[in-house]
């Protein structure tokens, strides 16, 4: 009989926390990862003050995605390389909860990593982030890019050079939510009336749905032996 | 499949014409960009839904399908088959041919001019030429083989119209969006006056000339550039090209009235014995001065306008063309090609496994 | 099955078979469509006053990019049927989709940059639809490299089944990011074109006279023609490996 889904994707969560919390390897490389990004950004691009505006949701966005990817492939490598993957696959327990508790861990991860970057970039870049619809445009935002980079970093496990590969194959099918999520967050950063961003925050949550139903149904087959 | 859609697209179309003066756009002002497209958006649609449908019902009905069926590939070795493919080319090219654009364009070999009707049309292999005898008006657009626009203009003027030129009795020089042209004002005699509007193309000029010979009256035309930070307004630009002229004054204005016509929305001003209109468009203001009996004046304003406005000469890019030509054909031979050799290659794999099976036993 | 038989029949499906009635006809008809294109879009059409000869790839550009439309959909149709029936030979035509797609979006890209020398007078600007019609390409090859880099059998197809599905959204990106994003200076020749689209032209008569065979035929018998041949090359290029494979394992 097979262990409950919501027990099953519990459990998984919940190991994941505990490992994080006894090696806290994932998420300092991820924070440590975004930091620098943040950084390097603001001299690469000279940032003053009128460029700043423009390009600091950008920014945002691609310093999320590469520690995302960072997170993604490390949290799966781990996974893949102890053996650990194959067990919970032995495991009574249905493949989508499989996926879905490797979902929610990396998504907490990349979370928690985009509240902490959040202050940090309102230090940095002396413009106010922490804005209610901001904080939910990264929380839907970073919910697509952890669904689709889970089930991508599960594919491209069994490849050959696969931290190489994860990048290429994520960034290209990521496009749709960078592309909203970029066009809600820059205007609702420049404090733009509602109606030029609630489109894009709900495109954002439109192309996330899909993604997550697309990886829900297809989850499965990635998950094979 | 060709001969059943293709007249219906084209139905649907037809009354599109191009330039449409019946959704009451004015196709010379506009012709610099031609008018993107969007009168025939809907007909395009539900012709293509059509058109689908069309080929969707040909299909169905189709004895090819039922025949290819039945005779399993047979339908390919006979040779009546194969007339059908000279007949398709052939009724898609005269189908195609029927129904070309309807630009009211004179295009000659070097530029475009927009026809003007209601002219007598004396257009000839590399000029454009277009005559009104009511108004004893010409407009004329012509590539002179000089670099150099005053001397390419009187030259022009000399060997179209006989003048013999002395200076000209006004001369400037505007920037349109298609280089610097020259603004020249001359007359040759007592009766006719000449406005033209030379730039250069190349080693070649280009010269756009208006020229009236009403003994009733003297009409000239010009552009003058907008100078300053702001734009001033028709009144004003006809009141300095009237000071610049030195003809009449300002203080004669009798009466402003608007006019909207195919070259633009002009103003006109009538005075004491002289007939003004001016259009500003661009960067530029467009101006044409009458005196005596010149009632033909926004009649004539408007053609040599549409004439200055509507000239363009069409790129020459066919090397562009051959490049992307040859290269949508090399990637499409490389992916042809590519079935080729892997083909070949299966086929040298099969030897060797055979041959390496022969050693082996 | 003993293992010779098994080499009699790998071999017997590595050897060329003769093509297919409805292949051969299919084959003939799009190359003389081919060239009826050709001959209506290079010499019967008009020439455009305004953009000059040029003008005239359009009727390669744009049916390029719906042709590579209909190869990636068939992509995504052989995807989902693959890992609906499990049935190889579905696999393999989501795999010629990608291939012949790549062709063809490379054909658009090409095109498009050749063209936009002299009407936009660089070879390219990062404009939204430029920008994305270049990511799906990318996002293909892709596809191919991961193909390469997965070694299992089984797995390559499930997997890249899942990559071919999701590979797709960069293709409807491509489709409607003119509707979304308006600050593009592509034009749109159906349709409203965008305010500040630059070096459109009218869809004359003359020009959808030319337009719409080319359309149908790269939307239709040129993606299926290119894939049908190319998953008769794959059928044969698996057995072979599987030859191979076997010939050593004795």
């Amino acid at each position: 009989m097979k262990t409950p889904f919501r027990t099953a994707v519990l459990a998984i969560v919940g190991k994941d926390l505990r490992a994080e919390i006894r090696s806290r390897e994932l998420l300092s490389v991820m924070a440590i990862f975004a930091v620098l990004c943040i950084l390097v950004f603001s001299f690469a691009l000279e940032l003053d003050r009128g460029a700043r505006e423009e390009a600091i949701s950008g920014v945002l966005w691609v310093t999320l995605v590469f520690a995302s990817l960072l997170g993604f492939n490390r949290s799966l490598a781990l996974e893949g390389d102890q053996g650990n993957l194959d067990a919970m696959l032995l495991a009574p327990v249905s493949r989508s909860a499989i996926f879905f508790g490797k979902l929610l861990s990396n998504y907490l991860f990349t979370l928690i990593v985009a509240l902490v970057i959040l202050p940090l970039m309102t230090v940095i870049y002396n413009s106010n982030l922490l804005k209610g619809w901001l904080i939910l445009t990264t929380v839907v935002g970073v919910f697509g890019f952890s669904s689709i980079g889970t089930l991508l970093a599960m594919l491209t496990l069994h490849t050959r050079s696969r931290e190489a590969m994860l990048p290429i194959a994520m960034l290209p099918v990521a496009l749709p939510l960078l592309l909203t999520a970029v066009r809600a967050s820059t205007n609702i950063l420049n404090d733009a009336p509602a109606r030029e961003w609630l489109l894009w925050l709900q495109l954002l949550a439109a192309v996330t749905l899909i993604y997550l139903a697309l990886c829900w149904l297809l989850c499965g087959f990635v998950l094979e032996e | 499949m060709m001969r059943s859609f293709l007249p219906l697209v084209s139905l649907k179309l037809a009354r599109h014409s191009t330039c449409g003066e019946e959704n009451g756009r004015n196709c010379p002002s506009d012709s610099k960009k031609i008018t993107p497209f969007d009168g025939s958006r809907h007909s395009i649609h539900t012709s293509f839904v059509g058109a689908t449908y069309q080929v969707a019902r040909v299909l169905g009905r189709s004895r090819w399908i039922t025949a290819l069926k039945r005779t399993n590939g047979t339908v390919l070795r006979q040779y009546r088959t194969s007339l059908l493919i000279p007949i398709l080319i052939f009724a898609s090219v005269i189908l195609a041919q029927g129904d070309q654009d309807t630009v009211p364009y004179i295009q000659s070999s070097a530029f475009n001019a927009p026809l003007l009707e209601g002219w007598n049309n004396q257009s000839g292999d590399d000029f454009a030429q277009f005559h009104s005898a009511e108004d004893h008006a010409t407009i004329r657009t012509a590539l002179v083989e000089i670099d150099e626009p005053v001397a390419a203009a009187a030259s022009d003027l000399r060997r179209a119209f006989g003048f013999d030129l002395e200076e000209p009795i006004y001369q400037d020089k505007v920037n349109l969006a298609d280089g610097t042209w020259n603004v020249l004002l001359y007359e040759p005699d007592a009766v006719a006056s000449a406005s033209v509007m030379a730039r250069r193309a190349g080693s070649q000029t280009v010269v756009i000339s208006f020229v009236e010979s009403d003994p009733e009256a003297r009409i000239l035309m010009l552009a003058i550039a907008q100078t300053g930070d702001t734009r001033e307004d028709a009144a004003t630009e006809i009141d300095l090209a009237l000071s610049l002229l030195a003809s009449n004054n300002a203080a004669d204005l009798v009466e402003t009235t608007a006019l909207s016509l195919p070259s633009g929305e002009w103003t006109r001003v009538v005075g004491d014995g002289f007939l003004a209109m001016g259009m500003v468009f661009g960067n530029d203001s467009y101006i044409a001065v009458g005196e005596g009996e010149a009632e033909s004046l926004p009649k004539l304003a408007d053609a040599y306008n549409r004439s200055v406005l509507g000239f363009f000469v069409t790129p020459d890019n066919s090397g562009y063309l051959a490049l992307a030509l040859t290269a949508s054909f090399a990637i499409l031979a490389l992916l042809i090609l590519s079935y080729f050799w892997r083909s070949r290659n299966i086929q040298k794999d099969l030897q060797l496994i055979e041959s390496l099976n022969q050693t082996d036993s | 099955m003993t293992a010779k038989t098994k080499v009699l029949s790998l071999r017997q499906s590595a050897e060329a078979t003769p093509m297919p009635a409805l292949l051969k006809l299919l084959t003939i008809v799009t190359l003389v469509g081919f060239c009826i294109t050709l001959v209506l879009g290079l010499l019967v059409a008009g020439t455009d006053i305004q953009q000059g000869e040029i003008q005239r790839i359009f009727y390669i550009h744009m049916p390029s990019f719906f042709g590579a439309f209909t190869a990636f959909g068939l992509t995504v149709v052989g995807g989902i049927l693959y890992l609906w029936r499990k049935s190889e030979g579905w696999d393999r035509i989501a795999l010629a989709g990608v291939e012949v797609g790549l062709a063809f979006a490379l054909i658009n890209l090409v095109t498009g940059a050749i063209w936009a020398r002299p009407i936009w007078n660089t070879w390219w600007t990062w404009d939204p639809r430029l920008t994305s019609a270049a990511i799906m390409a990318l996002t293909y090859a892709a596809y191919l490299m991961l193909r390469a880099g997965i070694e299992d059998e089984a797995r390559k197809r499930s997997f890249m089944s899942v990559y071919g599905i999701f590979a797709f959204t960069s293709v409807l990106v491509t489709l409607f990011i003119i509707r979304v994003v308006p600050e593009t200076i592509h034009p749109v020749i159906v349709g409203a074109s965008p305010q500040n689209a630059q070096g459109g032209f009218e869809a004359t008569s003359g020009v959808v006279m030319a337009l719409i065979p080319s359309l149908l035929l790269w939307l239709t018998l040129m993606p299926i023609t290119l894939i049908w041949h190319r998953v008769r090359i794959e059928r044969r290029l698996e057995a072979v490996n599987r030859l191979k494979m076997q010939i050593l394992s004795e």
